[in-house]
């Protein structure tokens, strides 16, 4: 009432919805770090990017902060997140588990701040409208899983609220 | 007797109570500390607020010449070469979302120190705002760690400047500052 902000949502079969959705992200996560996101040609000559060679390549050159801190934005943390949804999804499937359940609802609610890859894939647009005037730009297969996976986390993180996944902790394994 | 939300999970317990009944985190009010806090991270994030604009974001090398861009040195060429919305993108995103979100914390910070709130949907609205937008200020720096990656031939490559970790640091500090910010504060004190 005082701040107009919606109190109470009812989804039905969640844990079912959950479990679909936070495995197909980490199938697409999977994808996105094996194959290339893009290809430029440039001159004759061709280069590649992958996330993690991106990330490593910039602790080569002595950039340990940025690099260090991308490495837990754009790999650790969307894993951990999504790693931990299915987690607790499977396990209200099962209705077992309550304290780790429990503890993984914590470990979301904490991680679901840091995950950045959706700033990420708009970051890889920018960077292609920058060299699109000197270079070929080819997209690889990554940057479809990418973008497909960001699509799957802005669904799980902008519509499921995390009082939802309470309530459906505390329906599962009910209150003490 | 009164009733308080839990940050976490948002569960409602006892105005008396520690840890939340549901979660089991700590739920109490801590006004100067998270004060405290928040102010801190901000005031570390003016200071690289500074060099972040000041130092080249990344340097291009070309046959052994090495030229810098700064964030706004980068937005003028981009505007210049007729890239208008990618321009427009990185000036909001880099340039005007930080310099905001610094300004509205130290606003909000000042209505908790003051305990005087004037319109609670508005300060609610500016921090959500803030928690919202606060992360897109990063896309420069990952489009600084794109560009280092692919373009690094022997004729022309891409290096990161000393802004691109100013700025890195900038971005982490605001966001640690409105994390430290317990919204539940504004709430308490417009109440009052």
């Amino acid at each position: 009432m005082r701040c107009k902000a919606l109190l109470y949502r009812h989804r039905a079969a969640l844990d079912a919805i959950l479990l679909a959705l936070s495995s197909t992200a980490l199938f697409l996560l999977s994808l996105a770090n094996m194959a290339p996101l893009l290809r430029i040609d440039f001159g004759g000559l061709s280069s590649h990017a992958l996330m993690l060679e991106a990330i490593f390549d910039l602790f080569d050159k002595g950039f340990v902060l940025i690099s260090f801190f991308s490495l837990l934005v754009l790999e650790v943390f969307p894993w951990l997140l999504m790693g931990t949804l299915a987690l607790f999804s499977f396990l209200t499937l099962l209705g077992r588990g309550k304290e780790v359940a429990k503890a993984a609802l914590v470990l979301v609610e904490i991680l679901r701040r840091w995950s950045m890859l959706d700033i990420f894939f708009i970051a890889i647009l920018v960077a292609m409208v920058k060299v699109y005037q000197y270079a070929q730009i080819h997209f690889g297969l990554a940057f479809w899983a990418l973008g497909l996976f960001v699509v799957i986390e802005v669904y799980l993180m902008e519509t499921i609220r995390i009082e939802e996944l309470w309530d459906l902790w505390e329906r599962r394994y009910g209150v003490d | 007797m009164g009733w308080i939300r839990c940050p976490y999970c948002g569960a409602t317990n006892d105005r008396e109570d520690i840890w939340c009944g549901r979660c089991g985190l700590r739920i109490t009010l801590d006004i100067r500390g998270s004060l405290h806090k928040s102010l801190a991270y901000l005031l570390a994030a003016v200071i690289f607020y500074i060099p972040a604009n000041l130092y080249p974001i990344l340097q291009t090398t070309k046959f052994s010449n090495v030229e810098g861009s700064t964030i706004i040195g980068g937005v003028i060429q981009m505007w210049a070469e007729g890239d208008y919305p990618v321009a427009l993108i990185i000036f909001v995103a880099s340039v005007l979302i930080p310099l905001l979100k610094i300004l509205i914390l130290f606003y909000l910070l000042f209505t908790i120190w003051r305990r005087r709130c004037k319109n609670f949907a508005q300060e609610m609205l500016l921090y959500h705002l803030i928690e919202l937008t606060g992360p897109w200020s990063l896309i420069d720096v990952f489009v600084v760690v794109l560009l280092v990656a692919l373009i690094h031939f022997q004729s022309i490559a891409i290096i990161p400047g000393i802004g691109a970790s100013s700025f890195a640091l900038m971005v982490f500090f605001t966001l640690m500052a409105s994390y430290a910010l317990d919204e539940r504060i504004l709430g308490e004190i417009c109440e009052r």
